[in-house]
């Protein structure tokens, strides 16, 4: 017999015996489910080895019960050379088997990333252009740099045929002219966006030059400009424009340049000025509205980031504004922000929607009083307070409890509230008067006058940054909603409010319903608060429970007000269950 | 506009692959191009509606979204100024909601495309502008893998034709 058919016959041998049969074994129990859950060094171990048996000789000593002519016991001599005979074949097998994964594991690898790069590549593939084209635009027009703007367009450009294809088709992509751009960069991207497509500028009231030779390179696409926005943002140009007549100086300039060059803005909708957060601007002048109207008949928008303007007489195209500006007077000297909001308010009587960020909101007003002022047309505010540092919300005479207290929304509809309070870690016993603050603050944000507003039919009110506290104060127990939260409440006082049928609440704190002592006293004979809410919105409370919803829905019914209810309807709060809505708002 | 009736009417739908989903009117409706099938078959409401381009796992995913957006208002008409103020910011939930992989990313995009749903095909658009955003052209090759097929001619090409944008 040769060497190679004594091999094929040991291998025939080997198919029937156990060897065969280690690798279907270990190939069925690694596909049990969970394997890497399962204690593998403990199963394996040493001592749940048969060999690990045999190495002491079991109860008796083999060196002392043996046969009389035996060194040592032979059975167990015997014993231990089979154990360790039978380890080395474990040991053979396993190395075996390992170099046999280890060659397997990269082939499988390759496989699987080319199942991945396939499955990519269709991805993106499969995409028709026009939602191609969709994602660059939003790529691009994110871009708030002119440089990088120009730099995120390119960098597409030069990824494939395909995307070079859909970003030169995509005319959108070539709109946004800022006046840093140079001549030949404006030509080249009003060329490429074609003659129909509208456009979006940006000029810098800090260089004066510039924005002319951006007229000038502009001037054919005026007519196609939908939005303008001026850049008040380097603070060093801001000392320069003073010494040459200040910001008012400036724009008023740049207006009359438009005026006298006879450019006519016709389907301008947006006019956006953007100053500094740290630095904010508020009193230049715009164009009168006569002029504005002839200029820019089309305009409905004004965006005022840090930058509040004002008018000489009313404005009556302007239907949208939106307002982020510092409302706290910067020093006794100076006129309140405030006052100019109201006073721009006045001036825009055709305003339906109007949002503000409010900064340093919490601030004292001092001495300023600020008159009553009625915004008839405003049918939906959102209002935004940032940084609230709760404990130290004054009590009275807060700037925004007085803007709050002037400004009369009448045919308000929708009311949206944000307040992003500051960060503070407190103390447990402090979250009453914690509580009580934020008592004090929503009803600065709901004025008494508010409750004759009848068609305010839907408010929405959002506490947000109650959850950084948490993080901070985390205990190991991460499952069940931080305890701390439940010492405060947010308080809705139903008075305020008798006209809205469908309030939204997001809070991380409990949401009790309140009402003052007078409509207390006033409800007792009919042992129910005359209101309309109808529909009680929960969204994103993320430490509401069970427990915190009853007690919502108790203060309702303690006020009369729950029986009115017709449907209550919860998102994204993660401690309540389908059956514990169900449970706690059974309706009787 | 949605009548009281329309709230608690069920509509099922039908996907490439057979599977049947039985949801509430106000979470189908949040496709457009459902919405129209509905006005188009009128009050049948046994009848269902078959959704060729979309298989089970996907529709899955798409009701998701639209259950937990039911109540949002109807997106209003584009105009060219809201397109512009589009930016990158997605809600928290819609943000852990996308969290899927490349695969998964791409039916979304197709299928709200195909249903027609402006604010889950936003979501889509604005997750994989996300991931192009500042990167270089041979990242997101990578990324996408993508084939680069421009000759060295052409790659020279586009850089002379690019220089332009380089000034300042």
């Amino acid at each position: 017999m040769d060497n190679t058919s004594h091999s094929i016959k040991k291998l025939e041998q080997l198919d029937h015996c156990p060897v065969s049969e280690v690798l279907s074994s270990l190939e069925r129990a690694a596909r049990t489910p969970d394997l890497f859950q399962v204690k593998l060094h403990r199963i394996f171990r040493k001592e749940n080895w048969k060999a690990f048996q045999d190495i002491y000789g079991g109860d008796k000593n083999p060196f002392v019960d043996k046969k009389d002519h035996e060194v040592v016991d032979t059975a167990w001599a015997d014993l231990l050379m089979q154990s360790a005979h039978e380890v080395d074949g474990v040991i053979a097998m396993l190395n075996a088997l390992l170099q046999g994964a280890n060659e397997l594991r990269p082939q499988l690898e390759s496989s699987q990333q080319q199942v991945i790069a396939a499955k990519l590549s269709k991805g993106i593939k499969s995409l028709p252009d026009e939602i191609l084209a969709r994602i660059f635009e939003i790529t691009v027009w994110e871009q708030r740099d002119h440089r990088e703007y120009l730099k995120q367009i390119v960098r597409l450009t030069r990824v494939s045929r395909r995307f070079r294809y859909v970003a030169l088709g995509t005319r959108g992509l070539w709109t946004m002219l800022d006046a840093m751009h140079t001549s030949a960069q404006l030509k080249s991207l009003i060329s490429r966006a074609g003659s129909n497509e509208r456009f979006h500028a940006t000029l810098y009231m800090d260089f004066e030059n510039t924005n002319l030779e951006f007229i000038e390179d502009c001037r054919p696409i005026i007519p196609r400009l939908t939005t303008l926005a001026f850049n008040l943002k380097d603070s060093f140009w801001y000392a320069h424009l003073e010494r040459n007549g200040g910001i008012d100086a400036a724009l008023e300039e740049m207006f009359r340049q438009f005026i006298e060059d006879g450019s006519h803005f016709s389907i301008l909708q947006c006019l956006e000025f953007i100053g500094e957060r740290n630095k904010p601007r508020s009193g230049f002048l715009l164009p009168a509205a006569s002029t504005i109207r002839n200029w820019a008949p089309s305009l409905r928008t004004l965006r005022c980031r840090h930058f509040l303007p004002s008018l000489f007489s009313p404005l009556f195209l302007i239907s949208t504004l939106v307002i982020a500006h510092r409302v706290s007077p910067e020093d006794s000297s100076t006129v309140s922000p405030l006052k100019m909001l109201l006073d721009l308010l006045l001036k825009l009587p055709n305003l339906s929607y109007f949002e503000l960020e409010a900064n340093e909101a919490y601030e004292k007003i001092g001495a300023e009083v600020l008159l009553v002022t009625e915004c008839p047309s405003i049918t939906t505010f959102r209002l935004k307070n940032c940084d609230i540092p709760m404990l130290g919300f004054p009590t009275e005479g807060s700037c925004i409890a007085e803007f709050m207290n002037a400004v009369r929304m009448p045919c308000l509809e929708n009311y949206s509230i944000l307040i992003d309070i500051k960060y503070r870690v407190e103390s447990d016993r402090r979250c009453i008067e914690w509580s009580r603050k934020l008592d004090t603050l929503t009803r600065a944000l709901l004025p008494d006058h508010f409750s004759n507003s009848t068609r305010l039919t839907s408010l929405s009110y959002k506490l947000l940054r109650i959850d950084h506290w948490r993080e901070e104060t985390e205990n190991s127990n991460s499952n069940a909603p931080e305890t701390s939260v439940n010492g405060r409440e947010l308080r809705i006082p139903l008075e305020r409010i008798p006209h809205v049928r469908t309030l939204t609440l997001s809070s991380s704190i409990e949401v009790m319903f309140t009402l003052d002592d007078n409509e207390k006293s006033s409800m007792e004979s009919t042992n129910a608060y005359d209101c309309r809410l109808q529909e009680l919105r929960f969204v994103e409370c993320e430490n509401m429970t069970s427990a915190h919803l009853r007690r919502t829905v108790d203060s309702l019914e303690s006020l009369g007000a729950w029986k009115k209810i017709e449907r209550v309807d919860v998102q994204e709060c993660q401690y309540l269950t389908h059956e514990d809505i169900e449970f706690e708002t059974s309706f009787q | 506009m949605s009548t009281t009736e329309d709230k608690t009417r069920k509509v099922k739908l039908v996907t490439s692959d057979n599977e049947e989903f039985e949801v509430d009117w106000e979470v189908a409706t949040r496709s457009v191009l459902i919405k129209h099938m509905l006005e188009d078959i009128g009050e049948s409401e046994e009848q269902a509606i078959p959704l060729p381009n979309v298989t089970a796992n996907v529709l899955k995913k798409v009701l998701e979204w639209c259950e937990h957006h039911r109540k949002d208002p109807e997106p209003a008409p584009e105009s060219s100024d809201d397109n512009r103020k589009r930016t990158l910011e997605i809600g928290d939930w819609d943000a852990k909601f996308i969290q899927v992989d490349q695969e998964m990313l791409f039916e979304i995009i197709l299928a709200a495309n195909y249903l027609d749903i402006k604010a889950l095909l936003d979501v889509g658009c604005k997750t994989v502008a996300n991931m192009i955003k500042g990167k270089q052209p041979e990242e997101i090759r990578k990324m996408f893998n993508i084939v680069n097929d421009f000759t060295p001619e052409e790659e020279a090409q586009i850089k002379k034709e690019n220089e332009w944008a380089e000034d300042r």
